[in-house]
């Protein structure tokens, strides 16, 4: 079977800003700052991937890559088999859930939230119509359908980032670390209610997070993200946890 | 057309959940006719071959297209900048529609109820006086279609500025200002020196309001171009200004994805 995401020998490198660039605006960094080299990572259609790394280990950098928002310095990407940095058409085959909730428009519901969405995916007025309540279903959503993003939970709109991203039905489930302004049992809450969605649509994912516990109660494929570089790619089960504090440093740093 | 169609749809619900916001945007226009109505009584008339027939109708018509081209390009740019201000920008460039279509998108709405604020402030300038041909008024919509396709241009030039620099506000805001001094609203541009009357024969703003008087004046100013001289000046110009406005937009998203500015509220 194709992967649905093929990610070989990628590599990027933050650099500041150079020339008349730096009179329009300065620049956010003063040294050059890799933020990934030569990662390598495959993902087949259903298949679900932990990307595990600690803040800055380029977890977000690889995801904006592979939506094509930020441009590769080597190596190739291929979401179901066309590049993101050439093709705006892969872009549809990706739901995304970044790491804030700021993407929603706080002055729109919950349901005109997820019918700008579809509509920008060009998803037909039928099928938007009988999807939103349905992917709201999903989340446990439904009863705050008509309330404005403004008025909900930190959790709900964890939810109903969730829900956006499986609107359009993608081929690809980003989500990057889903439950980072989550108190624990809200975290918890997401997490099942998203483990569960990705084998009911039978998507591939890619979980980003840093925290080892949400690794170790999800299990499966993780991959660690050590400075920009794999350092480990394989079931959890074969490191175990400790194994994996090891390979983040954690042991290292207490 | 996908972009278009839902951004149109999620700003007028926006809009429509603050009807005074969408009233008083409708009546701002209204108070610069009114001012030019007052000055107009206390300077008197003026030579026709200047003004045409009618120097509150000559006025009133530049202030009206002002608030369609100048007014729609500062709220498309306050749309972009609030999209970049509340992280919202990253999602909308990681749906599949063309990145180039966002600042036209955006800026669909505002051109919509800036249009109807051009209406009512003919409305205004008519009920307060101004000699106005009745058929001329309805050719104004074509000028304003025409007018707005220069906006769409700058609107994405602005963009693409506002993309590099966080801040494309102020490039806005400075350009709406020189527009409102060279494009000859209220007074004809052949009272500015020869510089500046240069400069706003570049502007399409200056060609627009020539083609509003030409068609909406019973009798416009004898100075002024014919109106098919003006409407291929408008033309002209506007596309220009859209193929550059595209081509800096362009540019500016090749820089920004290099660069990491693209995802940078992510």
């Amino acid at each position: 079977m194709e992967p649905v995401l093929h990610v070989r020998a990628v590599s990027r490198t933050y650099r500041p800003r150079r020339g008349w660039l730096r009179l329009i605006a300065p620049s956010a960094i003063h040294a050059p700052r890799e933020a990934l080299v030569d990662v390598d990572l495959d993902l087949r259609p259903g298949e679900r991937c932990l990307l595990l790394g600690r803040n800055g280990a380029g977890k977000t950098t690889l995801f904006q890559l592979v939506l094509g928002l930020l441009g590769r310095d080597g190596g190739d990407i291929r979401v179901g088999g066309l590049d993101p940095a050439q093709d705006a058409a892969a872009r549809a085959l990706v739901g995304w859930m970044p790491a804030d909730d700021r993407s929603l428009v706080a002055r729109l519901t919950t349901a005109e939230n997820l019918q700008l969405h579809g509509r920008l995916f060009g998803m037909p007025g039928e099928d938007l119509r009988a999807r939103i309540p349905a992917v709201l279903d999903q989340v446990g959503l439904t009863d705050r359908t008509d309330d404005l993003v403004a008025s909900l939970s930190a959790g709900m709109r964890a939810r109903l980032q969730v829900a956006r991203a499986l609107l359009p039905r993608p081929a690809l489930l980003l989500l990057d670390e889903p439950t980072a302004s989550l108190d624990p049992a809200a975290a918890a809450d997401v997490l099942e209610l998203v483990d569960g969605l990705i084998a009911a649509e039978d998507v591939a994912a890619v979980i980003a997070t840093h925290r080892l516990d949400e690794v170790e109660r999800l299990g499966g494929r993780v991959v660690v993200l050590e400075r920009g570089r794999v350092s480990h790619d394989g079931d959890v089960a074969a490191v175990g946890v400790t194994g994996l504090e090891r390979l983040l440093g954690v042991q290292a740093a207490s | 057309m996908n972009a278009i169609t839902a951004h149109l749809w999620a700003e007028a619900v926006q809009d429509r959940r603050h009807p005074l916001h969408l009233v008083l945007l409708l009546l701002a226009p209204l108070v610069p006719v009114a001012v030019h109505r007052y000055v107009v009584d206390l300077v008197g008339a003026l030579d026709p071959a200047r003004v045409g027939s009618d120097w509150f109708a000559f006025g009133a018509l530049g202030l009206v297209v002002l608030t369609v081209m100048d007014g729609t390009l500062r709220a498309a740019g306050a749309t972009l900048q609030r999209a970049q201000d509340q992280g919202v920008l990253p999602i909308r460039l990681a749906a599949p529609a063309p990145w180039s279509m966002l600042p036209i998108a955006l800026g669909v709405w505002p051109a919509v109820v800036h249009a109807a604020a051009a209406a009512v402030a003919v409305g205004l300038a008519w009920a307060l006086g101004a000699d106005l041909s009745v058929t001329g008024l309805l050719a104004l919509v074509g000028v304003a279609a025409v007018g707005l396709v220069a906006t769409a241009g700058l609107a994405s030039a602005a963009a693409g500025v506002g993309l590099l620099a966080r801040r494309g506000e102020p490039l806005v805001r400075l350009f709406t200002l020189a527009t409102a001094l060279l494009s000859g609203a209220v007074f004809p541009i052949e009272v500015l020196p020869a510089p500046l009357r240069a400069a706003a024969l570049v502007l399409p703003h200056t060609h627009a309001i020539r083609l509003a008087r030409a068609v909406a004046m019973p009798v416009p100013p004898g100075a002024d171009p014919a109106a098919t001289t003006s409407l291929t000046w408008l033309v002209v110009l506007s596309l220009g200004v859209l193929v550059l406005g595209f081509g800096l937009l362009r540019g500016a998203l090749a820089i920004g994805r290099r660069d990491g500015l693209l995802a940078a509220a992510a």
